[in-house]
């Protein structure tokens, strides 16, 4: 049977090249291992298969974060970008959140060309049909094609691709995204391993001819200027932006959706698996927010070279013919041609409460998960579970201690503390309102939070070191020239006065004036003499003299959770010997194998009771051991 | 937890009061302070001595070796007399010593907890049985814990996370769509009802330390024929507590459950000194200090100059009027609305009891809050309230500014603040602190 014997060894298998199994690649083999990437189709790597557009709300936080240590997306964003804005300005700082508009394909072409680049990494397109495992631990990987490869380590970044099925009206068929092939043999193998799969289910609206639409009757949406970018590495950015368009939905648009609910997959019962509450489709709309009169759509450029756009907002499985009546009862879209009709798509997805924190299966060590796979939705979410699994994939191959990135440290340690501790019962999408440390968890400090940290893996440039280093003493720089008090003036009392602010009397601290409202570093440097320290220090500056009571604030509550985060509980533990626990908290404990005290604490389920009692527990424990 | 730490666990004012040390410094701190003889368990005498040698009181001190002791550390309990200045003596001297610093609120507890020597929920028992002095209190206690207290506050944090969730929401939504809307209003309602709600838990501390009740009247009212019968009909005198001043006598007893302090009594039972005693000043000074006030009148005698003079002088809002010595001939009868001078009235007789229980029922009508009502007896849970509604607002403040971010901030908190009552908070450490917090000081 076996005509040629496999030669090919791999220190590590990625399977699937979306967005997460991409930066996992990227993260590993630039950690120096050898890496395999296996892809259904090459002319999907790193596919924008729903939005063409990258950040928004606490989406933008993961992109800078995945730059910050070191991923590719920020950059990759910031070569493909056809639009640029800073979204909620008006709201503070700490939930500022960039967007960019992406050329889709270019995003395409630029990721592979990185993975091409990159000589650790062999991309090939195949399917993978068995994970291997040798004494519980992974040892290779055998594709569909007949492939057996070695490997130490494997991340499973299959998105959407798992057994998928999608619906539009009453077609039904097996496959993956945009006409794309499903994969069919991995769920099975997963199952062997022991993993349990559940179905979740996500959804895309239709794609528009450009030129069908009437955009003199939308309301445009430029980008901002100067042109803001993701990667802490890019300078400037100068560029032709292109702008997206606002429209609404109205009555009738509702009425013909209301109409026809019984040729909707989602109430015919054709789909069977939990769909996300954030992104729901316009007929989950109309059926949930019934009082509503319209809804707003966003249309987006999806690339320069292409005349289609995207109808954000427009989700929906209604049939065909549906689609088209109900999207030409829009202002400005009287005359719409579809040029690809909306889905809804159903995949397998594991239970992310197996994982450890580093996102490793506690079943076979060495299998780590990334992405959709895990229960969220989203690039970003998928991004930074990529390069986070891809890091600590190496790790475990190379045998060092995991990277271990917190709540307190990043959003993407938020992501994953909440998939591998909360589980999710709906596609989990990344919110500001999610991180409890958010005054901390910054965009524009993902830099000084994180890129240190991940200096030991090797994934920081000396450029990158380098810049962040000078950052940081701009930063201080700054903070010691605005200790100085001077004495009121004329010339301070005019600046305050244009401001709308009250004088001042006495000698005043600097820092103090540009705690007050509307008053800038650069407003202060006019009048005295201060270092010029840059732009982004300059931010960091003015939103630590903000901010700095909510930041220390933050900073001990962070105290805290690191004492309980170091408490560690032994891996063999029996919580059912230990009395006094309820049975709903052994159970989860149980299921779920918290690493720590801090861990246990956040699981649903687990009380500040059985927490107390755990405590006790440990610390008679040790008492023993001493 | 290396450190030792010292209280005083009984009230002053008893007649003996209990100094606790405990922690690995507190043998050798006993030996510094306390001359009789340490050994475990046992109760030896001896004299508490200043580091100038001088006597400070004759006492008596136990010594509990770890981990046999209440806390399961090295601990020792030292009885001397309950004046407040051989008190606050002592706890200077054990502080000036640098040995042991003073326990936290219910850290003694903590500690016994700490060290496996008792489990949460035994923890909080010997909270509420320290703090509940009656049945009534009892009763509080357990319902507030079955959800009284809970579905109440539940309710604000559901009203809460709703505003929390829509700034929240406007804030995670590209496309401006959703608004955060004007939630000042609801910010500063709620503000106001949680404010409210932590004012009705102070009041309903009456629970815990007693209401006080002064019987005020006219010379021969039958003031201390009232108090006993009212007070051996229940057989319930806990504690004679010597008084603030010499000539008065407080008598802790419980009326239906309710514990109850009568003060100035010592006036009311030496009938001699109800003279110099009686009228407009005493009257006022009673209702100044008093929750409840009865306000006595003689039914068999016209009312008088003296009586309307004290009618003036008290709050009526607190005052209940008794009609006394039903069993002679009436003259005074309460109108009909069953008032007298404006003050809800209730007819009694000492002697042949009767009426006795309707007065009780209105007693305790007027000090406890009926079962249904949410009773915060609890400083846990004040400070929640309070600090919930501080966080409101500060957060509406903020979100005037356009610092939704920070102002999203403060709502959590304040959120987190309202979980902590109903245990559903996530910092699970501070709420343990915060359990313990609330622990009597020493136990």
């Amino acid at each position: 049977m076996k005509a040629f014997a496999n030669s090919e060894e791999y220190d590590i298998a990625v399977i699937g090249a979306g967005h997460a199994g991409c930066e996992a690649a990227l993260a590993a083999a630039r950690m120096g291992l050898k890496a395999l990437v296996l892809c259904i189709d090459l002319d999907s790597v790193a596919l924008m298969a729903c939005n063409p557009s990258i950040g928004g709300t606490s989406k933008g936080h993961l992109v800078r974060e995945v730059d910050a240590l070191g991923g590719e997306m920020g950059l990759a964003a910031d070569g493909c970008f056809i639009q640029m804005r800073m979204l909620n300005t008006g709201k503070g700082p700490a939930v500022h959140s960039l967007r960019a508009q992406m050329d889709k394909r270019r995003y395409h072409e630029r990721m592979k060309a990185a993975l091409e680049n990159e000589p650790n990494i062999t991309l090939r397109q195949d399917e993978c049909a068995r994970i291997l495992t040798e004494n519980g631990r992974v040892s290779g990987v055998v594709t569909t094609l007949g492939a057996v490869y070695a490997c130490r380590a494997c991340v499973v970044c299959s998105g959407v691709y798992l057994n998928s099925r999608v619906h539009t009206g009453e077609y039904h068929r097996d496959r993956g995204p945009s006409g794309l092939a499903s994969a069919t043999l991995l769920s099975d193998s997963l199952r062997e391993l022991g993993f349990e799969l559940r179905r979740f289910k996500t959804g895309t609206p239709p794609r528009v001819k450009g030129s069908s639409l009437d955009l003199d009757k939308m309301q445009p949406q430029f980008g901002d200027e100067p042109i803001p970018h993701f990667s802490f590495m890019t300078d400037r950015l100068e560029r032709e932006q292109r702008p997206c368009f606002l429209t609404y939905t109205n009555r009738k648009t509702h009425d013909i959706i209301r109409e026809n609910l019984d040729r909707s997959p989602m109430f015919t019962g054709a789909i069977h698996a939990t769909g996300t509450r954030y992104c729901p489709s316009i007929e989950d709309k109309i059926v949930r927010f019934a009082d509503k009169d319209r809804h707003q759509l966003f249309i987006e450029p999806e690339g320069e070279t292409t005349d289609e756009m995207y109808v954000q907002g427009m989700s929906t499985s209604l049939p065909r013919d549906v689609q088209e009546a109900m999207i030409r009862t829009v202002e400005g879209m009287e005359n719409c041609v579809i040029t690809r009709y909306g889905y809804a798509i159903e995949y397998d997805c594991i239970d992310p409460t197996e994982l450890t924190a580093a996102l490793m299966s506690r079943r076979a060590p060495g299998l780590f998960f990334a992405g959709q796979i895990n229960g969220s939705s989203g690039y970003e979410e998928a991004a930074a579970q990529g390069v986070y699994a891809g890091i600590n994939a190496a790790l475990y191959v190379k045998g060092e201690e995991p990277l271990v990135i917190g709540r307190s440290d990043a959003y993407l340690g938020v992501l994953c503390d909440d998939l591998t501790l909360k589980g999710t019962n709906e596609p989990y999408r990344m919110m500001t309102c999610r991180a409890e440390y958010r005054m901390m968890l910054r965009q524009d400090n993902a830099d000084l939070r994180l890129t240190e940290r991940a200096y030991r893996t090797g994934l920081i440039s000396s450029a990158r070191y380098d810049r962040l280093m000078r950052k940081k003493d701009s930063i201080a720089l700054g903070k010691s020239a605005l200790e100085r008090t001077v004495p009121a003036s004329e010339a301070l009392n005019k600046l305050l006065a244009e401001r709308g602010l009250s004088e001042v009397r006495g000698g005043t601290e600097l820092v103090t004036l540009l705690k007050r409202k509307g008053i800038s570093y650069l407003d202060l440097m006019e009048l005295y003499d201060l270092p010029d320290i840059g732009g982004e220090a300059r931010e960091e500056v003015e939103i630590d003299a903000l901010y700095g009571g909510y930041i220390k604030r933050q900073e001990d509550e962070i105290e805290k959770l690191k004492r309980l985060d170091g408490q560690l509980i032994p891996e063999g533990i029996d919580y059912f010997g230990i009395t006094n626990l309820r049975t709903e908290a052994r159970q989860k404990l149980s299921a779920i194998r918290p690493q720590s005290l801090g861990q246990a604490s956040r699981i649903s389920g687990v009380s500040p009771a059985d927490i107390a009692v755990l405590s006790v527990f440990l610390r008679r424990e040790t008492d023993r051991q001493e | 937890m290396d450190d030792t730490v010292f209280a005083l666990s009984t009230p002053v004012g008893g007649a003996i009061a209990l100094m606790r040390i405990s922690g690995a410094g507190s043998r050798a701190l006993l030996e510094r302070i306390f001359t009789g003889r340490i050994e475990h368990r046992r109760v030896s005498y001896g004299r508490i001595v200043d580091g100038a040698g001088e006597t400070l009181d004759v006492c008596s001190a136990v010594w509990f070796e770890a981990p046999n002791s209440y806390t399961g550390e090295d601990m020792a309990e030292i009885s001397i007399h309950g004046s407040y200045a051989v008190a606050a003596r002592l706890a200077e001297l054990i502080a000036s010593t640098g040995a042991a610093r003073p326990a936290d609120p219910g850290e003694f507890t903590k500690r016994a907890y700490l060290n496996g020597k008792m489990d949460l929920a035994q923890a909080e028992a010997v909270m509420d049985l320290i703090a509940s002095t009656a049945e009534r209190s009892r009763r509080a206690a357990a319902r507030q814990l079955e959800g009284g207290l809970s579905s109440i506050v539940s309710s604000y944090y559901g009203r809460l996370k709703r505003v929390c969730a829509r700034l929240a929401a406007a804030m995670d939504d590209d496309t401006d769509e959703i608004e955060a809307g004007d939630a000042s209003e609801e910010l500063s309602a709620l503000e106001r009802e949680l404010e409210a709600l932590a004012e009705g838990g102070l009041r309903s501390r009456v629970l815990r330390e007693g209401a006080r009740i002064a019987i005020i009247g006219s010379p021969n009212v039958g003031k201390s024929s009232l108090l006993n019968a009212l007070i051996m009909r229940d057989r319930a005198i806990v504690t004679p507590i010597p008084g603030t001043t010499r000539d008065t006598v407080e008598e802790a007893a419980s009326i239906d459950g309710v514990p109850v302090v009568f003060i100035d009594t010592a006036g009311i039972r030496d009938t001699r000194d109800e003279v110099e005693l009686i009228g407009i000043e005493r009257s006022k000074r009673a209702s100044g200090e008093a929750d409840l006030i009865l306000w006595l009148i003689e039914g068999s005698r016209e009312i008088g100059r003296g009586d309307e003079d004290i009618r003036a002088s008290v709050d009526a809002g607190k005052t209940l009027a008794v009609i006394t010595k039903s069993d002679l001939e009436q003259v005074v009868f309460p109108d009909a609305g069953g008032r007298i001078g404006g003050i809800p009235a209730v007819t009694v007789s000492s002697i042949t009891g009767e009426g006795l229980d309707e007065l009780r029922r209105a007693i305790v009508k007027r000090l406890a809050p009926s079962d249904s009502e949410a009773v915060v007896t609890n400083t846990r849970h004040i400070t929640a309230l309070r600090g919930a509604a501080e966080r409101i607002s500060a957060a509406a403040a903020l979100q005037q500014d356009g610092l939704g971010d920070a102002a999203f901030f403060e709502l959590r908190e304040a959120m987190e603040s309202l979980a902590s009552i109903t245990g559903r908070s996530d910092a699970a450490e501070d709420l343990v602190d915060e359990i313990f917090g609330s622990f009597c000081v020493g136990k």
